[in-house]
């Protein structure tokens, strides 16, 4: 089982504000995680320094022994740390397909001048590609769109389209960053299923959550995240009744008042 | 001979600093890099030139004029390409100012005519002995007058009411819209004072040069030159860099000679793009305009 | 999760578009060979190859911007550096033009990339002033750096043989520039469809996301400028054997803002978008002769409206056109070949 990803004592600050100060976090090769935590707590944060997206102050980024390199994400990717964004940013003047197709493009298997002067190998290369992407695509359930401009989809089928290149970056690790933000209830459930039938491959997976209920559905153990701490790490059934996470949502919440 | 070149570098360097400044107020504000500035040299000089020439107006009320139709062009550009591109694509913005300046000059090209026109100086032109070197008035009144602008500008942007609004846009326009600020009046105004002080640019330049559709080209990239030297952070910064740029012009041309003279600002300008692309002052955005 | 709710969806094209699709490619060939015998009288010729060599420089600039997102205002800049290398080669060294040729897009070739290197710090408008500032570079060294490029008079009699063939009459040089053209769009068509030109568009739209997806961001953006700068090198260079005289004057910012008006205005969506452009703005200067006068006006108009109101150019409107009537033959469901036009 590959995955095995190892954070310590991350350190991530922005000018006066510390968002992350000294976290811990730790995923079991092919477990599934969950990240949780009020508004403002890192989470975010988290997630594009393990990514390699943003670069971090102190600590380690350790994925299956070997260490990850602070901003560098395609460097990353390339070693197999594949992630969604929570703002979704997909390549909406391509099609669906070449949006997944894009992420295979380091393991393309062919040069340039293969590519100009059409080389046999070449073709073979883009077929395989081709069809592992209509794969995937099928997997997400959004196989007939393949060829819609990706800008064009409804939102849910959107979320999907960038799991689905994610998942083309054949990843160990693959994180989601709010993957069921915006969705309605039969589209959330629909995405549980989807993510439960991901771990069964051989990766392991982060995913940041709001939903507690999807939180529950898919993941093995939770982190819970407050203003750049982790303040518990259990089951999510253990997380649900933690005081302190119990405090630190409430804390949130009379803040509002 | 050392000071008589320095001087009418600086009196290019006002030139340079009024455009340089222009260019980088629409940048902060609105966002966008105006290609057609040297356009509006040209319509200032165009126009003073004209109205002082066959209408016959006192040099002075010429001038105005044309500082006054470079800013209302410049409103209306900012109708034309800034309201319905702002939430495009970069490229699709650049590529508009670029047609705009097309359209302006060949519009100038249809309405005066191929033929120079000529503007005489807004003071006579009397060279001065100062400290052993021969100095044109004339020289003495660009420096002066760019530097009163500039000073001007300034006190406007720090210590009026628009002018912070105008700040307060340049920073984070969305925020400024939800206190309350008329962004897209704030747009307009930060056009018109740009294109106008273009203008003034090109009035004031006028006399030194024959008054073609072409008077602004190389003056307005060289204008962007310094704003890259400079850095885009800072409008005094820029100013300081148009200046300086002058007097280096100035220098080379008298000791190196005059054919590589163009080249300097271009090849600095890469130098700092490629090593130091924050300019000399740095781009420290959200800071002062 | 239906799609009841969306348009028809685009599917595999038919057998008709992809036979269409690799017999294109012989028929522009004989329809480039077959100009001169097309095309009445010389004069129209040479406006035809003066529209092929623009084709040229404007798919390679369709490279740089339509598919990577790279404004570049001085494509005359690597223009003129083919233009010269060519001249030079030929006329200090007595070189073979075809030789020269080469040397000129590799000469191109390599300021690209000695310029997309730094240039990768620097995004839209920084780079677009980048470029800018580097045409005006080129121009002054060109007319000021007498000893090397003749200065202000510039490089006449650029004339030499082609690996050995004399290429004298116009209909000679138009067979040769065209093949050279068709040769050129098909070069980019094929780097569009392969995974480079994809990593590229996917530059375009989210560096971000696409270097989270493992593309390397230098590599891809150096490499879409370097062949922009190499087409607009090649298409110098046969600009300098055909017209055989070169000078300063004709490499300045308005050609550079005219290639770039050429993908625009022709469609940036698509290298076929990028030969419309440069067709029609190689031609309109002739077919409104009768106005001269206000041709640049037209231009500028033309060109703002294109940019503020049609912003997928010509190409993308017709593109349009033909999409909503194959939505009325729809055909068989998504298939795994989905190949673009």
């Amino acid at each position: 089982m590959r995955g095995g990803l190892e954070v310590t004592g991350i350190v991530r600050r922005f000018g006066g504000v510390t968002a992350l100060a000294g976290v811990d976090l730790t995923v079991a090769p092919g477990q599934v995680r969950a990240l949780i935590g009020p508004n403002g707590s890192g989470k975010s944060t988290m997630i594009n320094c393990i990514s390699a997206v943003d670069r971090w102050d102190e600590g380690t980024v350790v994925l299956d022994g070997e260490p990850v390199k602070p901003a560098a994400s395609a460097v990353a990717a390339r070693r197999g740390i594949a992630r969604t964004f929570q703002t979704l940013r997909l390549f909406d003047d391509m099609t669906v397909l070449e949006n997944v197709l894009v992420a295979m493009h380091h393991r393309r298997g062919y040069g340039l001048l293969a590519a100009i002067s059409a080389l046999p190998a070449y073709g073979r290369a883009e077929r395989d590609m081709r069809r592992r992407a209509m794969e995937l695509l099928e997997f997400a359930g959004i196989a007939e769109h393949a060829h819609r401009g990706a800008g064009t989809l409804p939102y849910g089928h959107r979320r999907l389209v960038e799991i689905a290149r994610a998942l083309a970056c054949d990843p160990s690790l693959l994180l989601l960053d709010e993957p069921a933000a915006g969705m309605n209830d039969s589209e959330t459930v629909r995405l549980a299923e989807l993510v439960q039938q991901i771990s069964t491959q051989d990766l392991s997976i982060l995913v940041v959550e709001h939903n507690m209920d999807f939180v529950a559905s898919v993941a093995e153990r939770v982190t819970v995240l407050d203003n750049g701490h982790v303040i518990a790490d259990g089951t999510p059934a253990e997380v649900r009744v933690h005081p302190d996470v119990l405090r630190a949502y409430l804390g949130a919440s009379e803040e509002q008042r | 001979m050392i000071l008589q070149s320095i001087v009418s570098g600086l009196a290019i360097g006002g030139i340079y600093a009024l455009l340089a400044v222009a260019f980088l107020l629409t940048y902060r504000v609105a966002g966008v890099l105006n290609l057609a500035q040297a356009e509006f040299v040209m319509i200032g000089a165009f126009v003073a030139s004209t109205l002082a020439g066959s209408a016959g107006w006192p040099l002075f009320a010429a001038a105005l004029g044309g500082i006054a139709v470079a800013a209302l062009v410049g409103a209306l550009m900012e109708r034309i390409t800034y309201r319905p591109l702002r939430n495009g694509p970069h490229a699709s913005m650049i590529i508009a100012t670029v047609a705009v300046g097309i359209v302006l000059q060949q519009a100038a090209h249809l309405i005066w005519g191929p033929d120079p026109r000529s503007l005489p100086s807004l003071v006579p032109n009397v060279s001065l002995d100062f400290l052993g070197a021969r100095v044109s008035t004339v020289s003495l009144f660009v420096i002066g007058i760019s530097i009163v602008l500039i000073i001007g500008l300034n006190l406007l942007l720090g210590r009026t009411r628009l002018g912070l609004q105008m700040q307060a846009t340049s920073v984070d326009s969305d925020t400024a819209r939800l206190m309350g600020i008329r962004t897209g009046g704030i747009v307009i105004v930060a056009f018109m004072i740009a294109t106008g002080l273009t203008g003034a640019a090109g009035v004031l330049v006028a006399p030194l040069f024959s008054v073609t559709i072409h008077i602004g080209m190389l003056i307005a990239l060289k204008a962007f030159a310094a704003c890259v030297i400079g850095g885009f952070g800072n409008l005094t910064g820029a100013a300081i860099a148009a200046f300086g740029l002058g007097i280096v012009e100035s220098l080379a041309g008298t000791f190196i000679g005059a054919e590589n003279k163009d080249l300097i600002a271009f090849a600095l300008m890469i130098v700092f793009l490629v090593v130091r692309p924050q300019g000399i002052f740095g781009s420290k955005v959200g800071e002062k305009l | 999760m239906t799609s009841t709710l969306l348009a028809p969806v685009p599917t595999a094209p038919s057998r008709l578009s992809t036979i269409a699709s690799w017999a294109i490619w012989p028929v522009l060939l004989i329809v480039a060979v077959a100009l001169p015998a097309i095309i009445p009288g010389n004069y129209w010729l040479q406006v035809a190859v003066n529209a092929e060599i623009m084709i040229i420089a404007a798919v390679g600039l369709y490279v740089t911007f339509g598919l990577n997102g790279q404004v570049s205002l001085g494509q005359a800049g690597f223009y003129a550096i083919g233009g010269y290398t060519a001249g030079l080669l030929v006329t200090k060294i007595g070189l073979d033009y075809g030789i020269a040729l080469v040397l000129a897009v590799v000469m191109a070739a390599a300021i690209g990339l000695g310029v997309g290197i730094p240039a990768l710090r620097l995004k839209g408008h920084y780079l677009a002033l980048a470029t800018l500032g580097l045409g005006q570079v080129i121009a002054l060294i060109l007319v000021n750096w007498t000893w090397l490029s003749g200065g202000a008079l510039g490089v006449r009699e650029i004339v030499a043989p082609f690996f050995g063939f004399d290429i004298v009459k116009i209909s000679d040089w138009a067979i040769l520039i065209g093949i050279l053209t068709v040769v050129s769009i098909y070069i980019v068509q094929r780097i569009r469809v392969s995974s480079y030109g994809r990593a590229m568009q996917a530059v375009r739209d989210s560096e971000i996301a696409a270097a989270a997806m493992g593309v390397s961001l230098p590599k891809v953006k150096v490499l879409a400028f370097v062949v922009g700068a190499a087409f607009a090198g090649l298409a110098g260079a046969l600009n300098a054997g055909f017209v055989t005289y070169i000078s300063p004057g004709t490499y300045d910012l308005a050609l550079s803002v005219s290639m770039l008006a050429m993908v625009v205005v022709g469609g940036s969506r698509s290298p076929w978008g990028a030969v419309l452009g440069a067709v029609l703005l190689t031609f309109l200067p002739e077919w409104l002769r009768a106005v001269q006068d206000y041709y640049l006006l037209m231009y500028g108009l033309l060109l703002l409206f294109m940019v503020a109101f049609v912003p997928k150019g010509i190409w993308g409107v017709l593109q349009g056109v033909i999409e909503f009537v194959r939505d009325r033959v729809r055909r068989a469901p998504a298939s795994v070949e989905g190949e673009q036009r």
